[in-house]
């Protein structure tokens, strides 16, 4: 969780990603962003985000990522 | 049949009172009948495209839920296939032979026949779009599928999305459209009201503007550059009233039946930057292409690749970009040519590609430029700037859909940056408007301009209604008048009493 | 319940603004010194007289001249001719007349465009509109829209009167008002303004045709050409007819003088003289076509037309009275053919 707030602020220093519950819907986060942060989840966490995952249920907040990568990891 | 006409107008209100007098339950029908009766009514050749859609739509979706994921992909693959290529054959199918017998006339003096063509059916753009849309959310498992196929006609079809859009997404759309309504007071009369006021943008800006424009881009032999500049400028507004104000009819429309429609635009003149602009303008076409083209494109297997290599190259902060970059190539190639098949839509969508991907390549750059001159983003003065730039760049784009072929919007560009003005007079600034027609055009605008900014707060309904009742009298007999006395009706209409000298 | 109460108050606000808005617009922009205007007030000061009418276009309207019919025929004659007036007006137009006055004979104008086109124009709305604005009660006007007009002309026929060109002509809005509050428009009925309001619907003018080219467009247009037919002309000439007999009304059937320049130049004018000449023996009426008139190269000069399809004030005064004698000798039971190549 640590490493992904890290991945975090370094994308968007301004927002708060550990109250805000909606990057994805509300617009915070714009593609641009969302392309990097899938680069930066697949090189860090070792895991292959694919266009399934690509949801605000899963983007909305930080929690709600570190949901998803956890559940990709015990998936393999 | 187009929405700013008499008999709409009686089209819905006979549809209104049908749907509030039939039992709720029944209510998703009666908008189903009334759908497609509209789009018979529009004058469309065959209903053949539509029910291809619908019904493979219906049948892929329902058939997804109880396979393999393998499977799953095989039927969704097949079913993009079916009606892309529909959508292909009967909007690009004169285009591409166009191409082809360019090319094989270079080679050799081979040429297809192109006695053929094709007549694309109304809407078939967006309601093929939304369709997909659909689909590929039933695939990702984000909604459950409609099982009952007059539904799903329903959700394919609803007439006030027909032409124009704006393109819904199913867990939006479909619990509306399938539930049923009590008429409520205040979605009536708030759907009446944004009606009012596409009817004032479209009649009033839109209408007056067309024929101006038109007449710049067709005789832009004619015009110095001064009056080229300009004429992408009133495109610019002109398109801007026109779809906007389309958009407020249907979604007005819509509220009626107590539907919320999702919004095309949020103020885009407000940008400050291209990308931003293309966040806040056609909202609903740039978001499809994002989610279904964009995200997939971006993460797949090719961008990946192409990052790595820009990772190698050239910096790792640039690298990163790189998927995105692939990604945002395509889809504005795929946007030009949606709009139309013609090069100079692609040529279009390309240069807006080029501008925003060297918008990402560069910022760094700007980054640097600003520190060095002491420019803050959050300077007001500065973020004018970025808006009034944005304007510009949009403005200057609409060289490509303005003129009437590639080669002549080539040339139109040529001109605007080689020449100078000629003379600066009353007819080079506003060529084919009188001055009375000015004086409705600058008051229309100036209306329009005001909402606009008001609405950065709250939307200008809520403001109204809190008014008294005086006051909210003559701010809808006003627009009424307005639209009576400044609109214009008919591209051949003759105002007044003309008639007395027969 | 309440819903409704509240969207039926709102209706008849807009419905009550709407009106007054348009009458105001209607009384400060409608011309008042205007020949429709005066033709208005005279159909009104003559109705429950009239006995003959002249139907037809704007030629109907400038080569009947009804003084001289009344003159020599004795009656109350009227000219109903307008700009460019379709037949589907004046079918109803005809039936609004017949309904107030005791019409006996009808000289119906028959061209080679009155079956074709309704007007030259690409939207000829203004030219119905003058006649469908000016002389209907509210009944045959909402019975009438949607035969006269087609959809893509609905706005523009609704709207009309509050969609004004130049809102802001003040010099206009000042004389027309002041017009209007004194009654001035009595001294153009009485012929003071004689420019070219003649009375009793005839308009004329003293200019006469200098010899312009004719445009070979123009030629076409002017011919009779039996594909541009539509069908809907020829059910409103047919109902014009049957309405003239049902009441006990003589219809004759009229195609007046044409330059001699241009008719040199029309093609097709044999089928069309057959094709009337069918129609008028079909419902055993007369049929007066000046294209084969006998005398017309020694009469129907070229000095009396005004340009290539009217007549100029001479030209009317020589085609009235040609008229009124062939008339009167085809009563006496003259062949028609004395006076016409069949």
């Amino acid at each position: 969780m640590k490493e992904l707030m890290v991945i975090l602020n370094e994308l968007r220093p301004e927002v708060d990603f550990s109250t805000e519950t909606n990057l994805l819907d509300g617009g915070i986060l714009d593609s641009f962003d969302m392309v990097s942060l899938i680069g930066d989840i697949n090189d860090t966490f070792e895991v292959e985000l694919t266009f399934d995952d690509i949801d605000a249920d899963n983007f909305n907040s930080a929690e709600a990522m570190w949901s998803m990568i956890e559940r990709l990891k015990s998936e393999g | 049949m187009t929405v700013n006409s008499i008999t709409f107008f009686v089209f819905l209100l006979c549809t209104v009172i049908i749907y509030y007098s039939v039992k709720p339950k029944h209510q998703w029908i009666c908008l189903c009948i009334a759908s497609y009766i509209f789009y018979i009514l529009t004058g469309v050749s065959t209903l053949v495209y539509i029910f291809i859609t619908t019904i493979t739509t219906y049948i892929a979706t329902n058939w997804m839920q109880s396979v393999t994921k393998k499977r799953k992909r095989k039927i969704l693959t097949g079913l993009l296939l079916l009606n892309f290529g529909v959508l292909l054959v009967l909007k690009y199918y004169g285009f591409m032979l166009f191409n082809i017998n360019r090319i094989a006339g270079i080679v050799n003096s081979v040429r297809l026949d192109d006695s053929l063509t094709f007549v694309a059916p109304l809407g078939i753009s967006y309601y093929t779009l939304q369709s997909m849309g659909y689909a590929i959310d039933v695939y990702k498992s984000k909604c459950k599928p409609e099982r009952n196929i007059f539904k799903v006609a329903l959700f394919v079809g609803f007439f006030p999305q027909m032409t124009q859009g704006p393109i819904g997404r199913f867990k939006d759309l479909a619990s509306q459209l399938y539930a049923s309504h009590k008429f409520e007071y205040r979605n009536f009369s708030f759907g009446c009201q944004r009606i009012l006021w596409g009817l004032f943008k479209k009649t009033i800006i839109a209408d007056r503007l067309s024929p101006v424009v038109r007449n710049i881009f067709t005789h832009y032999g004619s015009y110095d550059n001064l009056t080229l500049f300009l004429g992408c400028v009133y495109m610019t507004i002109q398109i801007y009233a026109d779809f906007s104000g389309y958009m407020d009819i249907v979604c007005g429309a819509a509220e009626i039946f107590g539907i919320k429609l999702a919004e095309n635009f949020k103020t885009p003149f407000f940008s400050s930057s291209l990308a931003e602009y293309w966040r806040r303008w056609h909202i609903t076409l740039s978001g499809w292409f994002r989610d279904y083209l964009f995200y997939p494109l971006s993460i797949s297997k090719a961008a990946v690749k192409f990052g790595k290599f820009g990772k190698k190259h050239f910096s790792v902060s640039i690298g990163k970009m790189f998927p995105a970059i692939f990604a945002l190539s395509i889809v504005w190639f795929a946007t030009g040519l949606w709009h139309d098949a013609s090069w100079r839509y692609i040529l279009w969508g390309v240069a807006n590609g080029i501008i925003i991907i060297s918008s990402i390549w560069l910022e760094p750059l700007f980054k640097k430029t600003k520190l060095l001159f002491h420019i803050k983003d959050s300077c007001k003065g500065w973020h004018r700037l970025q808006v009034v730039r944005t304007f510009l760049i949009v403005s200057l784009l609409k060289v490509f859909p303005g003129a009437s072929s590639t080669k002549e919007s080539l040339i139109i560009i040529k001109r605007m940056i080689t020449e100078f003005p000629v003379s600066i007079n009353y007819k080079s600034i506003f060529p084919q408007l009188c001055h009375s027609e000015l004086c409705y055009l600058v008051f229309g605008i100036v209306i329009f301009a005001g909402v606009s900014f008001y609405q950065r707060k709250e939307p200008v309904r809520e403001y109204i209604a809190r008014q008294v009742f005086p006051v909210r009298v003559m701010v809808y007999l006003g627009m009424i008048a307005s639209i009576l006395l400044f609109g214009v009706f008919g591209t051949d209409a003759v105002g007044g009493f003309e008639y007395a000298q027969y | 319940m309440h819903s409704i109460k509240k969207i039926l108050l709102r209706l008849i606000i807009v419905f009550l603004f709407v009106l007054i808005l348009e009458s105001g617009l209607r009384f400060i922009y409608e011309p008042n010194e205007d020949y429709s205007q005066y033709r208005k007030i005279e159909l009104e000061e003559n109705k429950g007289e009239i006995e003959m009418v002249f139907c037809g276009t704007s030629r109907t309207m400038k080569d009947y001249n009804p003084q001289i019919f009344d003159k020599k025929l004795n009656t109350n004659s009227f000219n109903l001719g307008t700009g460019q007036q379709p037949i589907s007006i004046t079918y109803y137009y005809l039936k609004e007349i017949i309904e107030k006055n005791p019409i006996e004979v009808v000289f119906l104008e028959v061209s080679p465009t009155t079956l074709c086109k309704d007007s030259d124009r690409a939207n000829d709305t203004p030219a119905k509109l003058s006649v469908y604005d000016r002389l209907f009660n509210w009944k045959t006007k909402i019975i009438s829209f949607f035969d006269i007009f087609p959809v893509s002309e609905y706005e523009e026929a609704i709207l009309y009167s509050t969609n004004i060109e130049s809102l802001f002509d003040f010099e206009f809005i000042k004389s027309n008002v002041n017009s209007k509050l004194s009654n001035r428009y009595e001294d153009g009925l009485k012929g003071v303004d004689t420019k070219s309001y003649k009375g009793k619907g005839h308009v004329s003018g003293r200019s006469v045709y200098k010899g312009a080219e004719i445009g070979s467009k123009y030629i076409e247009k002017k011919s009779w050409e039996g594909k541009r037919i539509q069908k809907k002309n020829v059910k409103f000439l047919n109902k014009i007819i049957q309405m003239c007999l049902r009441e006990g009304i003589e219809i004759n059937l009229v195609t007046v003088p044409v330059n001699p320049k241009l008719q040199a130049e029309l093609s097709g004018l044999d089928e069309m003289n057959n094709y009337y000449l069918d129609i008028a023996s079909h419902y055993s009426i007369d049929y007066y076509n000046f294209y084969n008139y006998r005398k017309k190269d020694n009469v129907f000069l070229i000095e009396y037309f005004s340009d290539f399809i009217h007549m100029n004030e001479k030209g009317t005064e020589i085609f009235s009275n040609y008229l009124i004698d062939i008339y009167l000798k085809s009563k006496c039971g003259e062949e028609l053919e004395k006076f016409f190549v069949l």
